[in-house]
């Protein structure tokens, strides 16, 4: 016979739980149940002279030792399963590269009928499986559908914001915003580019823009430099004199695009530099305007 | 020394910076290359020391603090060279001869 004894009075759950377990002779199911057991009603009742014998297993450093190592164990083996779980993807992946490859020595040998379906099919398989090999690609189909698509998305959700800004937006810009919308399934920063690569030729309001610098923008098709020019023009004349960050502040664009613009406008001859330590800045082109 | 009357272009800061636009960058340089000449008939004076032209007031305006960078002295001398109105006068290039005129208008 077992003899409890409690020092802040009985708990009356503590004998319903108890009987519980006991009829149901839990210990010999699951060790787990009688683990817990003991564990909350020892918090309610606070002395008892153990309850069950199967405790043991817990009790002291070793019992707290020993659920250590089962716990390393089991996580042991779930991390080589995800390891040979992985290497027989590779396996798989491996395979299908060296197939691919197969049948893009195939389509080389049939030479250039663009725009053939079979070679569309091909380029979605190579998309999905992350092999990007756009050398010898490039030959047989300019892009992919998915590209396309993409492209043709990307116009028109940008279509409105890019006005607002101004009819001007970086990439990195456009890529924040679209994956920012889009929460799940996002686009890589490779998709976006070849998506804007195809927009000029897809007649769609929007095109890709690429500086002299290297900075690539997104810009409504209406958008034309002469008027950019013009307008910035003007603004210098206004201002006496402005830098990239002064006609960023005025007209509410990021500096990169800003100083995009004023280089413009030097281009087309209606601005002249100023390039000290301070700054450069830009003026108005009096070296050809006055001798008019 | 006789004073010169500065060209409008001496007091526009972006005349001391060489302009990337072509048709601009003529029109500087051509401003640069009377100017030179211009300055060197008033002041009678004849050699140009690339290594010290920052201390003529011709190149080094302190009106706008601005000066006129060696590369860009060295590239309008070269220009006036093409025109007949400067030679060099050692291998370095360091140091150059004005003439008022060119030699064939003597």
């Amino acid at each position: 016979y077992i003899k409890f004894s409690f020092k802040e009075g009985l708990d009356s759950n503590f004998i319903t739980n108890l009987s519980d377990t006991i009829s149901r002779r839990a210990w010999e199911i699951t060790p787990a149940m009688l683990l817990n057991h003991p564990d909350t009603n020892t918090k309610n009742s606070g002395d008892v002279n153990k309850p069950l014998p199967q405790i043991k297993t817990r009790t002291g450093i070793i019992g707290i030792e020993r659920s250590l190592q089962e716990q390393q164990k089991a996580t042991d083996e779930s991390i080589s399963m995800a390891f040979q779980d992985l290497k027989k993807l590779m396996e798989m992946a491996k395979d299908m590269v060296s197939i691919s490859k197969t049948i893009s020595a195939k389509i080389r040998e049939r030479q250039g009928d663009i725009t053939e379906d079979e070679t569309v099919r091909f380029k979605s398989y190579l998309m999905s499986l992350g092999i990007d090999d756009p050398v010898t690609r490039d030959a047989y189909k300019n892009s992919n559908e998915y590209v396309k698509q993409l492209a043709r998305e990307l116009a028109n959700i940008l279509e409105e914001p890019i006005k607002e800004v101004g009819g001007m937006m970086t990439l990195t810009d456009v890529y924040c915003r679209v994956n920012r919308a889009r929460g799940l399934e996002l686009i890589s920063p490779e998709d976006l580019l070849n998506a804007s690569r195809q927009l000029a030729s897809l007649a769609l309001p929007v095109v890709l823009r690429i500086f002299d610098s290297g900075v690539m923008v997104l810009q409504a098709r209406s958008l034309e430099d002469d008027s950019i020019a013009g307008v910035i023009a003007d603004l210098i004349k206004e201002k006496g004199s402005l830098t990239a960050e002064e006609l960023a502040q005025s007209g509410g664009i990021s500096v990169l695009l800003a100083r995009e613009r004023l280089l413009v406008t030097e281009k087309k001859g209606k601005a002249c530099r100023d390039d000290t330590i301070e700054a450069l800045r830009f003026y108005p082109n009096l070296f050809l305007e006055k001798d008019d | 020394m006789a004073e010169i009357e500065w060209p409008w272009q001496y007091s526009f800061p972006p005349f001391f910076t060489l302009q990337p636009h072509t048709d601009t960058r003529a029109k500087q340089l051509a401003a640069w290359k009377s100017l030179i000449l211009e300055y060197y008939r008033v002041t009678k004076q004849s050699i140009v020391d690339v290594r010290e032209v920052h201390s003529s007031p011709l190149f080094n305006n302190t009106a706008i603090n601005r000066k006129l960078p060696s590369e860009v002295v060295l590239l309008v001398l070269e220009e006036l060279a093409k025109s007949g109105n400067a030679t060099p006068l050692d291998k370095t290039r360091q140091r150059w001869l004005v003439y008022w005129h060119t030699l064939e208008e003597w």
